[in-house]
């Protein structure tokens, strides 16, 4: 049976917190995920990645925010960006590979070139853009908010958010827990067929799927 | 003689890298091995560079100065 979200967005039926129920509908109803797009990954803050990702200076990796995708780099000086992947000129990617290690980003679409901290550093034939064309206001475009707690990073694509939601909505004692503890590994991509919320549920914050099926791993 | 070739390569450029001994002196040979282009640093040069930050670099990497 399909149970498509009402009219009116209201998701009683479908999720019944004092029972203890959740309608199977809400990890796949094509509705519910771009409302979830809308109102959570696009606007909220989301969890993008740990600063161990880009331990080098030059490192960078591809993140994704709901549907945009997110270069997270670390430039020079050691600072990490999170830089939209979508050239100033004509929007077209300028990272295509998962990870990697370069101080500068070309876009193979019309060669316009940023420094890994964003700064547009040149382009082929920049007069043709006129005079007044100023490289300086041409740059990646930041993430609008981005927090870190304990090396955990956060971004939000809205400016503003919700109200009430000027930090990251970090449960201080599990990350205070690892602290200095925790390292990524290499970044890697999994193939995922299934609802974006599937990992976050089997995350530690679930617990029962890591203790039923990976507990000779702890 | 020459070492061994390298190829340093990510998704914005390939490089081969090698030392060349058929000069006077050593030099390191950098060639983009779509083109054949290819440019001979001998240490002085390598060491302007190492003493560069990545910044000083943006001049070199700029495709304008190509126009």
């Amino acid at each position: 049976m399909t149970v498509e979200v009402n009219s009116a967005n209201d998701f009683s039926d479908l999720v019944r917190i004092d029972e203890g129920l959740i309608h199977s509908s809400v990890y796949t109803s094509e509705a519910i995920f771009e409302l979830e797009l809308a109102r959570i990954f696009h606007r909220w803050w989301v969890y993008v990645g740990h600063e161990s990702e880009v331990a080098q200076p030059g490192d960078y990796c591809l993140k994704w925010i709901g549907r945009q995708s997110v270069i997270m780099t670390r430039s020079e000086d050691g600072t990490i960006h999170l830089l939209m992947n979508r050239c100033r000129h004509r929007g077209a990617t300028v990272c295509q590979a998962d990870k990697g290690s370069s101080h500068f980003f070309k876009c193979q679409y019309h060669g316009w070139t940023y420094s890994n901290d964003g700064e547009l550093i040149g382009l082929p034939h920049a007069a043709a853009f006129g005079a007044s064309f100023d490289k300086g206001s041409y740059g990646l475009t930041r993430v609008p908010r981005v927090g870190e707690y304990r090396g955990f990073l956060f971004a939000s694509l809205s400016p503003t958010g919700v109200p009430g939601g000027q930090n990251p909505p970090v449960r201080r004692d599990p990350a205070d827990a690892v602290q200095g503890q925790l390292e990524a590994g290499r970044p890697g991509r999994l193939p995922p067929r299934c609802h974006p919320s599937l990992g976050t549920r089997n995350q530690p914050a679930s617990g029962r799927h890591a203790a039923w099926e990976h507990d000779r791993e702890f | 003689m020459n070492t061994s070739l390298l190829t340093v390569a990510n998704e914005f450029a390939v490089v081969n890298v090698w030392v060349d001994d058929s000069a006077n002196g050593p030099r390191l040979v950098l060639r983009d091995p779509k083109t054949g282009e290819r440019i001979y640093l001998d240490p002085l040069e390598l060491e302007s560079i190492l003493r560069s930050r990545h910044r000083d670099l943006t001049p070199l990497v700029d495709p304008g100065r190509f126009d």
